[in-house]
Parts: structure tokens; sequence; C-alpha cells
């Protein structure tokens, strides 16, 4: 055979070694790793010594949460077995979901839930751990960017805004942004795509450059049915993996006090008046984008007043499940918008809170995406 | 805990009848979709999907029908969705849904529909 022409460049891939030599024994420890609540991705090993889980600043693992006893329980390696006993904890401690009475085995993969701190037990090797934290560092270098990519809070000015994000996995599909097109427009903006995880962000982060940038030529950023238009051509699903997003999108016109929205498969953003007893849904019947090669984008336009306050949140705000096993949903989430603030959290805070409170231990099922902005 | 998203799939004449009972959520449609798709997609069947034992939709089971809407028609033949709960409904009519593809009340009129 003809040898091809050799440049004298050449690439040379070694392939890490992913096996023991001979002989070699893996070693396998038991670990505990926060999946909810403070300190998550912490992974705690455990050895033949208890550890003692608490509020008080003396446990092996020291939790602030009021929830949690000041001893809450114990954790101890049996006979290779990894054993829980509540220490007669107020709120108690949960096993996959069951509250335990005595000394309980914790399995391989179990949930092991204390108050809002949900933790998992894996038995893995330490080949296995550092290829974790090698993939975790990694993951954190990418939800580090995506959040580098969203926009400040304004806290002075006449459009004031405040957000707060927590994706369901180290990076989500969710994304916002906000600012001045001109003197007298400001844009503000959700994007939400199909899925959640490294897919769905890489997604996020084209079309939220698209928009940061005001990279759609031809087009009129001051009109929200233009905008989604572009973006439906632009971003069609066969070309994207499969994937399409939802996305509300406004213009608030600083002098006029009118907000012209435009929204495509998003449910409601809400105008909630000063005193927070009115509620006004802003939606328009536009489909999701990028399923539909050519779809109308229809736009809708609103008095806005002064004081109010415009609320956009993607659907992991409110499509939870409660602790009582219900599917909750929009309706069960609206009430929450009437409630006082609570001093020293942002509004998006108090209602992940509230949120946080209801839901299921654990993480959320889907990304929580939650901004405010605040009409002086 | 929710019992796992559960397929069946019958055949009659020219249309594939699948019934979904549970929740199309994430972990649901990992574990069904590659059945439906196999049932339903290489030989080009009208199908219509009973949805009044599917609890809930999340973003992934719209894709799913979206996904599986887009191969049938390629292969001339249509997906119809049918009984969906008041809980499903509100999401399809949120994303607009019935601009993508028929849903309709019962199985009478997704077989008309899935025969025109």
């Amino acid at each position: 055979m003809e040898q091809p022409e050799d440049h004298g460049d050449r690439t040379t891939i070694y392939r890490r070694e992913d096996t023991l030599p001979e002989g070699a024994q893996e070693e396998f420890g038991h670990y505990m790793v926060v999946i909810g609540g403070a300190g998550l991705g912490r992974r705690l090993r455990l050895d033949s010594e208890p550890i003692t889980i608490g509020r008080d600043p003396s446990c092996e693992l020291a939790l602030s949460s009021p929830d949690v006893s000041r001893r809450h329980c114990r954790l101890q390696l049996v006979a290779g077995e990894v054993f829980v006993t509540d220490l007669r904890s107020t709120n108690g401690t949960y096993v996959d979901g069951k509250r335990i009475e005595d000394s309980t085995l914790l399995p391989d993969g179990s949930i092991l839930e204390i108050g809002q701190q949900v933790l998992k037990h894996e038995r893995r090797s330490t080949r296995e751990i550092k290829e974790a934290q090698d993939l975790d560092r990694d993951l954190e270098k990418a939800r580090n960017y995506v959040l580098s990519l969203l926009p400040s809070p304004i806290v002075t000015g006449t459009v004031q805004a405040e957000w707060f994000i927590v994706p369901s996995a180290k990076v989500g599909g969710d994304a916002f942004g906000y600012g001045a097109l001109d003197n007298d427009r400001f844009a503000i903006y959700l994007i939400d795509v199909s899925g959640h995880g490294v897919g769905a962000a890489m997604l996020s982060v084209s079309i939220l450059n698209v928009l940061r940038q005001l990279a759609l030529p031809g087009t009129d950023f001051g009109r929200p049915g233009d905008v989604l238009t572009r973006l439906n051509q632009m971003f069609q699903m066969e070309h994207h993996n499969g994937m399409f997003f939802t996305i509300w999108y406004g213009v608030y016109n600083r002098l006029e006090h009118m907000m012209v929205y435009s929204s495509g498969g998003h449910h409601p953003a809400f105008l909630v008046s000063a005193d927070r007893k009115q509620l006004s849904p802003l939606a328009t019947k536009g489909p999701l984008i990028g399923v539909m090669d050519e779809a109308p984008f229809p736009e809708a336009q609103v008095r806005v007043q002064p004081g109010t306050s415009l609320h956009i949140f993607s659907d992991g705000v409110f499509e939870i499940g409660d602790k009582q096993g219900r599917q909750l949903g929009l309706s069960d989430f609206l009430p929450l918008l009437n409630q006082p603030a609570v001093e020293g959290r942002s509004e998006p805070q108090r209602l992940y809170q509230t949120v946080r409170n209801t839901a299921r231990p654990g993480p959320l099922d889907d990304d929580f995406s939650y901004l405010v902005i605040k009409f002086a | 805990m929710n019992k796992p998203l559960e397929i069946e799939v019958t055949y009659t004449a020219n249309i594939a009848r699948v019934k979904l009972r549970g929740r199309l959520d994430t972990p649901g449609v990992d574990r069904v979709e590659a059945k439906f798709t196999a049932a339903v997609v290489p030989e080009g069947r009208n199908t219509v999907v009973d949805l009044s034992e599917v609890s809930f939709i999340a973003s992934m089971g719209l894709r799913m029908f979206i996904g599986l809407a887009k191969a049938l028609k390629r292969n001339n033949a249509k997906l119809v969705l049918f009984a969906p709960q008041s809980q499903v409904n509100e999401i399809f009519n949120t994303v607009v849904m019935r601009e993508i593809m028929p849903i309709v009340v019962d199985e009478a009129e997704a077989v008309r529909f899935a025969a025109t």
C-alpha cells in the first residue's frame, strides 16, 4: 500500500489507562454526597469512626439549618455496611422518603434527608471518585460561565431588576437578560430550553449570546414579534439536536409607560400591582420556538403603572411535586405573589424559599429561574 | 413514589393505538421513547395516543411527541393525541401544541383525524 507523504507533523493520541495493573486491588469507600441544600456537591468519606450530623459545631458534619437538631443523626460503618441512627431529632431522619425509628441500613444509592439537607450514599472506588471530581470541576466551570452571562441586578433608577436562579443539575437550560435598547426602551427576556443539563445549557448560551449582542440581522429588537420570528427561523430543532425552547420577550417604553410583549410557548409573565392585590397575566399565543418552519408570533401591549413589578419565571418554579406527592401547577403558585415581602430577602429569594419549603426534599425537578423588574 | 411510566401498543388495521400511563417527565420519556418510536415510525403507521392516564407532561414529553409527529409526517403518517387530563391540557394550551399536532377529546375522533 502506498504510504502518505510524510510532512513531518504528527499527532499522537495517548489513551489514559482505565484499567488497574494485573493483581492490583481497587480501593472502595463509602461516601455521602450532598445533592440538596447547602454545600451542593460536597463529598464526605465514611471511615471506621462514626460521623454525627447536626447543628452543633462539634458534629463531624455541622449544618446550620434551623430544621436540623443539635445532634440529629449518626452514620456508622458496620461490617462494610452503612447504618444511620436517628438521635431523637425533632424533625426526623428519612431514608428513601421514610422516617426511621431505629438504626437503619443505608444501601448504596439511598437518599438520606435531614431537614432541607439531602445526601446520597455512594460506594465508589477511589478512581471513580477522582473521575467524578474531575467531571464536577468541569461542570462547575460551565456553570460559572453560564452565570457570568447573566446581567447584574439593577438597584437604582426607574427600572430595577433582581433575580434568582438555581439549576436542577449542575448547569441548566434556563437563561435571561435585560438591558436598554436606547434611551427610552428597555428589553427583558427569559428563555427555557427543553430538558436540562449540559446539552440544554449549550443551546441556552447560544440563544443568550444572540440576544445580548443584538445579533439578529435585520431585526428590530424593540419589536418582540420580530425577534421571536427570527429566533424561530434561526433555531429550528432539526439543526439543534432536537431541542426547542420557550421564551417571553418584552420591551418597556419609559416615556410612554407601555410594555409590548410576545411569548413563544411560554406561560404568562405577571404584572403585580404595588399593593400586591392585582395580578395581570401577560401572554400571547405564539408556539414553541424551533418547532414550526413558519409561525406567527403576535404581540400585545399593556400600560405599566408606577410601582408595578413584572415577574417572569421558568416553569420549574411552579411545576413541582409537594411533600404529599401532589403535582403542583401555576394556579398553586400564583397566590404566593400576593404575599408580603420578607425583609432581608429579594422577592425572587422569598419565592424560592417558599417553593423550596413546599417541595418534596431533594433538588427541584427543573431549573428555578426568577426575574423581577420593578418600575418606579 | 410515582409508578414508572407504562406504554401499551395495540394495532388495528393501519392504526397504532398507544396507551400511556404515568408521568411523562424525563425518566418516563427515557423509559418509553425507544419502544414508542420502534412501534410506529418504521412502518409509518397513523398513530393515536391515549393520554387519559397521563398525569403530567414535562418539556421532554412534548419533545418526544413533536419528534414522533415529525418522523411520522416524513413517512406520510399522522400522530393524534386524545383525552388529555386538565393539567396536561393546560400545558398544551400554553405551548400552543394544537398548532403542531391534533389533540382531540376521544378515541373515535382521534381515529377519524388519523384516517383523513
